[in-house]
C-alpha cells in the first residue's frame, strides 16, 4: 500500500511543474497592484474635478454628532416604514439601516468622529480581491482533476497502489493549499499597493464591524484579517463547487468555464434571492460572507450564521457527488 | 500448488444490459508469457481494464498473488505493471520527471532502478526532454519503463506494439523474453496480431464476441496447422507453369499464385515430390514451410470470422 503522503507530495509535483501554476501566482500580484493603481488614478481624477468648485465651509467639531442623530431619525423611520412591509423586495436593506444607526450611536457614545477619507484598514478589507484568487484556484484545480481524464494521464494514476478516494483527496489538499498561498500572497500585496497608492493614514484607527446584530469593535488589522478570512470562505466554497464538477464531469473545459462562470455570475442570481423568500436556499446567492460584516445582510431574512450553514450543506453535497462519481465510474 | 500470479474466475462484464465478455477464466504460472489474442472488439482491453482496476467487474471475481482485484486492490496493484491503450504521460514534464513520479509512488525506487530501466528501454538521450516532444515510439518505450519501475511480478501490456516500427518491435519481443526468463516476470500481452504472439509467447489464449474460445501452447496452436500429417509449402522454381503441370500429373494438388507454387501434400510424400521436381529439370530455388499462413487459418477457424 502506497504512502498517502508520497501520493500528496506527488499530486502536488504535478500542480508545480506547470508553468501556468507559477503563473498565476504573478498574476494575483500584479492584479492586485494593478486594481489598487486603477482605483488611485480614478480617486484623482474625481479629486482634481472637486477642487475646481467652491467647497462648503467644514463645520466644527461638534457639530457631527448632531448631524449623526439626525441622520438616525431619517434612518429609523426607514427601518419603521420598510418592517410594516410583507414584500420581500421592499425589506432587503433593513439589516443595512440597523447597522448604520448602530454605528452612529457607537460613534456618538465614544466619541469616534467618522473620517473624511478611508483608513488603512478599511481600503485592506473592501478591497476584495478574493475573486480573482477564487479564478485562479478554480482553473488550478479544474486542471489537475478534470485535466487529467482530458489529458489521457488519469488511466495511468489508478493502476496504483492506492484507493481512488486517496487519489482524490490528495489532489484537493494540494489545490486548497494552493488557494490558501494565493490569498496570502494577494493580502501582502494589498498592504504593499495600498500603502503605496494611498498611503498607510488612519492605519491606527479602529474598525466597527457588524456581527450578530451588534457593533464590534477592533483593531483594523484584526478587521482586516476578519473581512479577508471570510473572503477566503467565498474562495473555499467555489473550488469545493469546482472540485466536484471537474470529478462528475471530467472535462477541463466545462468544469473551469461553468465554476468560473457561475462564480461570477452569482450576484446575478443573488437579485433571485432579493425579490423570493426562498431565494436564500440557493447556493450561489449566500458565498458573498464578508459583505455581511462590513455593510450588513445583502438582503432580507439572512445572517452570516445561516449563510455559512446553507453552503456548509452544499458543500457536502458536491463532496459526496464527486467522490462518489469518482470511485464508482469506470474509467475510460 | 502455488498460488497463481493472475487468476480470472468467470468474470463477466455488462454496461448496462449489453454483456461485452463473460466467463473469462484464466489462470496464468509464474515466469509465463501468456498471449490474448483476438480480433478488434473481441473483449481483450475490456479484460485488461477489468484486471488493473480502470473497470468495474460486474461479475465474478480477479486475484493478483491471490489478492483480490475488488476488495484488496490497493495489495493487487502493488504487483502490477501495466501499459493500457496509448499510454499518456505528462507532456509537460520530461520523461524522467514523470518516472520520478511514478518512483515516488511506490517508495521505494531509487535513482539507480530509474537510470536502470531507463537504459533497458534505450531513451538515455531523450529521458530528459519535455515528453511533448516524443515520437510515438519513444512514448510506447517510455510507457514500458514505467510498467516495469517498481519490478511488477505481473506485467500487463495493451498491444504494446502498436505504432512501432519492426525494429521497435522486435526488441520489445527480446525486452520481454528477457524480462520474463531473468527477472522471473509474468507477461500478460495482447494483440491481434497473430505472428507477433507466435514467436513471443508460451500459451495463447484466443478471445472472441467476449467469450474464450481456447487456451492453448503456440506449439499445441502451430501443430493444429498441420492437419494429420500434412504440409503446406511454397515453392520457387524457375518456370513455375512448368513445375505445377509436373506436379498436376504426379497428383500432387497445387496451384500457382504471384509468389509461388503453394502445394499441399503428406508430410511424408515430401521427399517423393522433390525428387519428382529435380528429375524433371526444374530449377528450385527455394521451398518454405507456409505454416504461419496456416496458422491464420486455425486462427480464423477458431474464431469464426471465415464464415463472415
Amino acid at each position: 500500500m502506497g504512502n498517502f503522503l508520497s501520493l500528496v507530495s506527488v499530486e502536488n509535483i504535478k500542480l508545480w511543474k506547470r508553468f501556468s501554476t507559477k503563473l498565476m501566482v504573478l498574476i494575483i500580484v500584479v492584479v492586485v497592484f494593478g486594481l489598487s493603481g486603477l482605483v488611485k488614478a480614478e480617486q484623482s481624477i474625481v479629486q482634481n474635478q472637486l477642487n475646481g468648485t467652491t467647497q462648503t465651509t467644514s463645520q466644527a467639531s461638534g457639530d457631527w454628532k448632531q448631524q449623526l442623530q439626525a441622520t438616525n431619525v431619517s434612518l429609523q423611520q426607514q427601518i419603521d416604514t420598510e418592517e410594516k412591509s410583507t414584500v420581500q423586495r421592499e425589506k432587503n436593506n433593513l439589516d443595512t439601516l440597523k447597522m448604520e444607526i448602530a454605528k452612529n450611536n457607537y460613534r456618538i457614545e465614544n466619541n469616534m468622529q467618522p473620517q473624511k477619507d478611508s483608513g488603512f484598514w478599511d481600503w485592506i478589507s473592501s478591497f476584495g480581491f478574493a475573486p480573482f484568487v477564487a479564478l485562479l484556484a478554480i482553473i488550478a484545480c479544474s486542471g489537475l482533476i478534470a485535466g487529467e481524464f482530458s489529458d489521457g494521464t488519469m488511466k495511468t494514476m489508478i493502476s496504483r497502489p492506492f484507493a481512488r478516494w486517496q487519489i482524490l483527496t490528495a489532489k484537493f489538499i494540494v489545490v486548497a493549499v494552493y488557494s490558501i498561498i494565493l490569498m496570502i500572497l494577494g493580502y501582502l500585496a494589498l498592504l504593499g499597493s495600498i500603502a503605496i497608492f494611498f498611503g498607510i493614514g488612519g492605519a491606527g484607527s479602529p474598525m466597527l464591524l457588524w456581527i450578530g446584530g451588534n457593533v464590534v469593535n477592533v483593531p483594523g488589522f484584526v478587521g482586516s484579517l476578519i473581512t479577508n478570512g471570510l473572503d477566503y470562505l467565498f474562495v473555499l466554497v467555489y473550488l469545493i463547487f469546482a472540485f466536484a464538477l471537474s470529478a462528475v464531469s471530467r472535462s477541463r473545459a466545462l468544469a473551469t468555464g461553468l465554476s468560473i462562470f457561475l462564480m461570477f455570475g452569482g450576484s446575478f442570481i443573488a437579485l433571485l434571492a432579493q425579490n423570493f423568500d426562498w431565494g436564500k436556499y440557493i447556493f450561489f446567492a449566500d458565498t458573498s460572507f464578508s459583505a455581511f460584516v462590513m455593510s450588513g445582510a445583502p438582503f432580507y431574512g439572512i445572517t452570516l450564521g445561516l449563510a455559512l450553514l446553507i453552503c456548509a450543506i452544499y458543500c457536502v453535497g458536491f463532496i459526496f457527488a464527486g467522490y462518489f462519481t469518482f470511485a464508482k465510474r469506470d474509467i475510460s | 500448488m502455488p498460488t497463481a500470479v493472475l487468476k480470472t474466475a468467470n468474470v463477466k462484464k455488462m454496461i448496462g444490459k449489453r454483456t461485452i465478455v463473460s466467463n473469462i477464466s484464466l489462470e496464468l504460472h509464474a515466469g509465463e508469457i501468456f498471449g490474448f489474442l483476438g480480433p478488434n472488439g473481441a473483449g481483450k482491453t475490456t479484460t485488461i481494464r477489468m484486471i488493473v482496476g480502470l473497470s468495474n467487474i460486474t461479475e465474478g471475481n480477479i486475484f493478483i498473488n491471490g489478492h483480490s482485484v475488488r476488495s484488496e486492490f490497493r495489495e493487487a496493484m502493488r504487483d502490477v505493471g501495466c501499459i493500457v491503450e496509448n499510454p499518456e504521460m505528462y507532456k509537460y514534464m520530461s520523461g524522467l520527471d514523470n518516472l520520478k513520479i511514478f518512483a515516488t509512488l511506490y517508495g521505494n525506487i531509487d535513482k539507480a532502478r530509474i537510470d536502470e530501466v531507463v537504459k533497458i528501454v534505450g531513451l538515455e538521450n531523450a529521458i530528459g526532454d519535455k515528453v511533448k516532444t516524443y515520437s510515438l515510439g519513444m512514448k510506447q518505450r517510455l510507457g514500458i519503463a514505467q510498467a516495469i519501475l517498481q519490478r511488477p511480478k505481473l506485467l500487463i501490456l495493451d498491444e504494446p506494439t502498436n505504432g512501432l516500427d519492426p525494429a521497435g518491435i522486435k526488441a520489445m519481443r527480446a525486452l520481454l523474453r528477457n524480462l520474463s526468463q531473468n527477472e522471473g516476470m509474468t507477461v500478460l500481452v495482447s494483440s491481434h496480431i497473430l505472428g507477433e504472439m507466435q514467436q513471443m509467447c508460451d500459451r495463447v489464449g484466443i478471445i472472441n464476441h467476449g467469450q474464450m474460445v481456447t487456451v492453448k501452447t503456440v506449439d499445441e496452436l502451430t501443430g493444429m496447422s498441420q492437419t494429420s500429417g500434412k504440409a503446406s509449402l511454397l515453392l520457387r522454381t524457375g518456370d513455375n507453369a512448368k513445375s505445377a503441370e509436373v506436379l498436376v500429373e504426379a497428383g500432387i494438388e497445387n496451384h500457382e499464385e504471384s509468389d509461388g507454387i503453394h502445394v499441399n501434400i503428406a508430410a511424408d510424400k515430401v521427399p517423393e515430390m522433390v525428387r519428382l521436381l529435380v528429375g524433371a529439370n526444374a530449377d528450385i530455388f527455394g521451398m518454405d514451410s507456409m505454416e504461419s499462413q496456416s496458422l491464420e487459418d486455425v486462427f480464423m477457424k477458431l474464431t469464426g470470422e471465415e464464415n463472415k
